[in-house]
């Protein structure tokens, strides 16, 4: 994922995860503010609703109080014409709405009933409206009986002095509370609620909907209104309760007003598309301008990077310069200047490069020509040297005629010397061959067991002449048999023996040991002799590089035998290695590949 | 009316009869110890008097919309004339069981008088101002009186053991009348408290319209 996604992914993400986090923050503040003004509102409407219904009972109240004076009703109760009575509260009963009227004597018998004429003479069942009613000359309450919600009023017949009362059961019923209900808001619902013996509200008269009649009312516990938030069926509702004054020794009665919660929500609603639509062009803004920006900074760095890769590849021609003079810019400027640093460095390196490589080219070919002269010069010296040697023996031998003692011993020293300037001549000749690469090896069976035991039993001779000690293996293991010159592995041993005990003291030991494995033969060459320092065991190895420490007069050569020898056993798949003390001596391991040959063909 | 009081009271003490009978000073107050005018305080006894010097005759005046007085006492068989002295006409009626009677008066005239045959209270009221009301106490026996504005009255009685009622507009309706018993041997005090209801208020059941 390229930079310039990433970056507009996280604040795209961002700006989701704050706005959500505000919208749900804002909403709850929201509804928690609307919830509770809601309640503040419902118990305020409450108060209103209930001034409202007051207002109605002192309406209804006049309208009995006014039956009451009619001069026939007041003559026929004054007569106590029970008939003429009934016809006439009924007459008022239709005239003021109400569904039930009552002439109550003044002790508080029931003289007349216009809903159970048979039942008179009981008592009237509100005693303390009547008081109420003699005192201010009108009552009214709420009452509730058989299920039904009324307002019973109360007034004393004058006549003029109070000769009973008239006692009104005008229902407050649905068609009353939708009357009302359309003074007010008409969302809100309203119902009034009876009271039973287990507490249980029952609904007696209602208007609004139908959810709201199910809603289970708030519990009043002793408070005369509260207002709370409750749920039907999933969608909330505000409710607010309050128990109404009713008559002494009735039910109680109360009254519940909802409204759907979704509804005061609803006006915010409308801003839910308004604030979507600003929050999907933030979003498409911030996207775009993060694009936007991040592309200003992606594009010069892709180019940059489509440089340095170049630069890599060894293509140092200068990019295309940035113009901006920002971070990238400068990063450009560094880049372009580096490309020209490593440019010219490597200029530089190659020309060294070159120059050595002729410098080389001189060194070997000017090797080569010292070979060649080495060469040519043993050549050269070759022939005189074995005219001097045959002529030294013939003057020792006495073969041109007899000479003196004395001079015999002369001819001996010469053909000596001739013999070592000649063995030196030759190795010259060999080391030239191996450095020239014209050294041919014969390809034979050798065993390296019967090679060194030839080379220790030549040597013998000179080591007992510098009174060095050969200590020789017990049982060189005969039966190892490798593929060689036999020849050239003698001259290589006696080499490395010849130097141990040239560089070792009278009286002291060169001892050679050897051991054998699966594959390869090792052989030991340990002398007592002076040692070599450790910073000048790489140099012994290496031809006409005899230590310049150890000339002290008693050692004399050319320094040619190890480097021959190693050159020989390297031929052979072969190693030579030094280990050396100083003071201490000398110890050369050989190792060749070497395998046992089977018993049966031993020798 | 006081002026007439005044003749009537005079007329007695000239005439001197019963000159042996004990003036009786009442006083009647409601329970909180308030002087209660307008209360008829009625002496009956096992010897009945032979003559009442109760008037027979009353005026009952109607004037501001109020009749006037608003208790008028008048012995068994009294007459009583109804006169409008006010801007509006009246309907004058009575549903009480003593007497009842239903006219009109016009203003500024008299109605011919209504003849009370039996002994109670009849509640006089007007079909027109349901707010005015008056009483006629109809007393079938000599020893009655009304208490003036400070609650008193007198009755002159001959020594004897008598009953005394006391009866008053603001007595709870249908309940028996407050009473007591007095022996008289000479000039005696008389004190009662009876409960009175509150006066009910004019004008109480249009309201203000």
């Amino acid at each position: 994922m390229s930079f310039r996604t990433r970056l507009a992914l996280f604040l795209a993400v961002t700006l989701v995860a704050v706005q959500a986090l505000t919208a749900a923050v804002a909403y709850l503040y929201l509804r928690h503010n609307l919830v509770e003004r809601g309640k503040r509102e419902l118990a305020a409407e409450m108060g209103v609703f209930t001034r409202q219904l007051d207002f109605l009972s002192e309406r209804v109240t006049d309208a009995v109080k006014v039956s009451s004076l009619d001069y026939a009703l007041r003559a026929a109760i004054a007569q106590h014409n029970r008939a003429t009575e009934l016809s006439a509260l009924r007459n008022h009963s239709q005239r003021i709405g109400a569904s039930r009227m009552m002439l109550v004597a003044l002790d508080g018998s029931l003289e007349v009933d216009t809903a159970a004429a048979g039942h008179l003479g009981r008592r009237f069942r509100f005693p303390e409206l009547l008081g109420s009613a003699a005192v201010n000359d009108k009552a009214a309450s709420l009452v509730a009986a058989g299920g039904h919600i009324y307002w019973l009023v109360a007034v004393p017949v004058r006549a003029p002095v109070p000769i009973g009362f008239i006692a009104a059961f005008i229902p407050v019923d649905d068609a009353l509370l939708a009357h009302l209900r359309a003074l007010s808001a008409e969302s809100r619902s309203i119902v009034l609620a009876v009271g039973d013996r287990q507490s249980k509200w029952r609904p007696a008269a209602r208007s609004g909907t139908d959810a709201t009649f199910r809603l289970s009312p708030p519990v009043l516990d002793g408070m005369r209104t509260v207002s709370a938030e409750t749920t039907q069926d999933g969608h909330h509702f505000l409710t607010a309760m309050s128990r109404l004054e009713t008559a002494k020794g009735g039910a109680p009665v109360a009254a519940m007003i909802s409204y759907p919660l979704d509804e005061a929500l609803g006006a915010y609603r409308s801003l839910l598309l308004p604030l979507l639509l600003l929050f999907a062009l933030a979003l498409l803004a911030a996207v775009t301008g993060t694009m936007v920006v991040v592309r200003g900074l992606s594009r010069p760095l892709e180019l940059l990077a489509t440089t340095a890769r170049r630069i890599a590849a060894g293509d140092y021609t200068p990019p295309a310069k940035l113009s901006q003079r920002d971070e990238v810019g400068h990063l450009s400027d560094a880049l372009n200047h580096m490309a020209h640093s490593i440019a010219d460095r490597e200029a530089a390196l190659r020309h060294a490069v070159d120059a050595a490589e002729m410098a080389r080219k001189e060194a070997v070919h000017a090797n080569r020509a010292k070979s060649q002269f080495l060469a040519n010069m043993s050549h050269e010296l070759r022939t005189p040297l074995n005219a001097i040697l045959g002529f030294s023996e013939m003057v020792e031998q006495q073969i041109i005629g007899a000479i003196s003692p004395r001079y015999v011993d002369y001819a001996r020293n010469i053909r000596e010397s001739a013999g070592k300037l000649l063995g030196m001549v030759e190795r010259m000749l060999d080391l030239s061959d191996l450095e020239g690469e014209r050294l041919h090896l014969v390809r034979n069976g050798v065993r390296p067991g019967l090679v060194i035991r030839d080379a220790l039993s030549a040597l013998r001779p000179y080591a007992e002449e510098r009174r060095v000690t050969l200590v020789v293996p017990a049982a060189v293991p005969e039966q190892l048999e490798m593929e060689g010159d036999p020849e050239r592995l003698k001259q290589a041993f006696t080499n490395i023996v010849h130097n141990a005990i040239k560089f070792t003291a009278a009286g002291g030991e060169v001892r050679v040991n050897c051991t054998a494995d699966s594959d390869a033969v090792s052989i030991f060459i340990a002398d007592t002799g002076i040692g070599i320092e450790p910073a000048l065991l790489a140099s012994v190895v290496r031809p006409f590089q005899r230590l310049r420490s150890a000339l002290d007069g008693q050692h004399q050569g050319a320094g040619l035998g190890l480097p021959f020898a190693k050159a020989i056993i390297e031929l052979h798949g072969g190693q030579l290695r030094l280990q050396s003390t100083v003071g201490a001596g000398t110890t050369v391991h050989v190792r060749l590949p070497a395998r046992m040959r089977a018993v049966n063909q031993a020798a | 009316m006081s002026k007439l009081r005044i003749l009537l009271a005079c007329a007695a003490a000239l005439l001197g009869i019963q000159a042996h009978a004990a003036t009786i000073a009442i006083t009647i107050t409601d329970t909180a110890g308030h002087p209660a005018p307008n209360a008829v305080v009625a002496m009956t006894s096992a010897s009945p008097p032979e003559s009442s010097r109760l008037p027979a005759d009353a005026v009952i005046d109607q004037r501001k919309e109020t009749f006037l007085p608003l208790v008028t006492l008048v012995r068994k068989g009294g007459r009583v004339i109804f006169t409008n002295n006010d801007t509006t006409m009246h309907q004058v009626y009575s549903f009480s069981p003593i007497k009842q009677f239903a006219f009109e008066i016009d203003e500024g005239r008299k109605s011919d008088p209504v003849i009370f045959e039996r002994a109670g209270v009849a509640a006089i009221g007007c079909n027109i101002h349901d707010h005015m009301i008056a009483y006629v106490y109809v007393a079938d026996t000599p020893w009655v009186a009304i208490t003036d504005s400070q609650g008193r009255g007198q009755i002159e009685a001959p020594p004897g053991n008598y009953r005394v009622e006391v009866w008053h507009p603001q007595l709870a309706p249908g309940r028996a009348l407050p009473s007591s018993t007095l022996a008289v041997k000479g000039p005696a005090k008389f004190a009662l408290s009876v409960p009175l209801l509150a006066p009910p208020p004019k004008h109480m059941h249009m309201g203000s319209y």
